[in-house]
């Protein structure tokens, strides 16, 4: 167990479940997933119960919490997009959630399953791209094409447009699932180090098993600093797109 | 910094993935194997460099969309000269 780096990313199931042909067992990932809304639900209801107007300790996060996300569609989405507020709240809220949770040791880290941050990416590719149908119409299509390119290049711009529209939620997801999945492991591989030389130079490996903790310290800092930081720049990407979306040009 | 050169990485990663992935799924749809994968694998790898491009620029856009405020600089640099290219390409025709 302890020399499987990657066994901390297995799927367990918890209660089997089968509906219609397909598997919709309910396991350790879905177990954090509602771990996680619970967590963010539970910290906003009691945060906000009291109402005081010089706040508690659990309202001055919830508080910090709002305005931070809210601070960032504002100056990243612009005014307009106010309506989506909710939605890039919740994405933010549920992103940094999973990613902290996972940085308290034996839990499972959702957010390093490609599936569940490719689904949140495609939600804002979709998301966004209806947004920018309705909000435009036809119009929306006139940006596969930059204004001013000379029409001849048209048979290769506009592939090149639409790959790039389409790698979007390719990106995003990948960013955010490869941060994690490299961090946890490499977590894995020093606390695996520590026991290897434990095993073999005993009351040696004791002292030398000291080292690869001393570098986990510092990793963990670290990982807690990228778990934050891959949630900020999902976040902040929605919100791009989400202006983009908005303005077409 | 490391998340910038992530954020490259990633981009460089995920251009390829939509443009070789696209091309198989062509090629398996119209059975015009392996010139889909080729022509895409092509477009993919410019689109990559093109999101490379934009990403460092500091626009963080993927697409042809640009913030008005930074577009008066870097989006009004490249696109006084197309309407030159525009004219020259009619000039072509």
């Amino acid at each position: 167990m302890a020399t499987d780096p990657l066994h901390q990313f297995r799927i367990e199931q918890i209660v089997p479940l089968h509906l219609a042909g397909h598997d919709v067992s309910f396991t350790n990932s879905s177990l954090y997933m509602v771990v996680a809304a619970v967590l963010v639900t539970g910290l906003l209801v009691a945060g906000t119960a009291s109402r005081a107007l010089v706040p508690g300790r659990l309202q001055s996060v919830a508080e910090l919490l709002y305005e931070f996300v809210s601070g960032m569609v504002r100056d990243n989405a612009g005014a307009q997009a106010r309506p989506y507020f909710p939605l890039v709240f919740s994405i933010f809220a549920f992103v940094l959630f999973g990613n902290m949770i996972g940085m308290i040791p034996g839990t499972f880290t959702f957010t390093s399953h490609i599936i569940v941050t490719f689904t949140l990416a495609a939600l804002v590719f979709v998301f966004v791209t209806l947004v920018a149908l309705i909000r435009h119409g036809f119009h929306f299509f006139s940006f596969f094409f930059p204004s001013g390119a000379p029409i001849a290049l048209a048979p290769i711009l506009i592939p090149i447009e639409i790959i790039s529209y389409l790698m979007r939620p390719v990106s995003l997801s990948i960013r955010l699932f490869a941060n994690m999945m490299a961090g946890h492991t490499m977590l894995k591989v020093f606390a695996g180090f520590t026991i290897t030389m434990i095993g073999a130079l005993g009351a040696v490996g004791w002292l030398a098993g000291a080292v690869p903790v001393a570098i986990n310290v510092a990793l963990i800092g670290f990982e807690i600093m990228v778990a934050f930081l891959q949630a900020y720049v999902f976040t902040i990407l929605t919100c791009l797109y989400i202006r983009d979306a908005i303005e077409l040009h | 910094m490391l998340g910038v050169a992530f954020r490259v990485g990633a981009e460089l990663v995920a251009a390829m993935v939509v443009g070789v992935g696209g091309g198989l799924v062509i090629d398996r749809w119209l059975g015009t194997s392996p010139w889909g994968l080729i022509v895409m694998f092509v477009l993919g790898a410019a689109a990559a460099m093109l999101n490379v491009y934009r990403a460092v620029n500091g626009m963080g856009y993927a697409v042809g969309y640009r913030r008005p405020d930074t577009g008066a600089n870097s989006g009004g640099g490249t696109n006084s000269t197309p309407d030159k290219d525009e004219g020259e390409g009619n000039r072509g025709h």
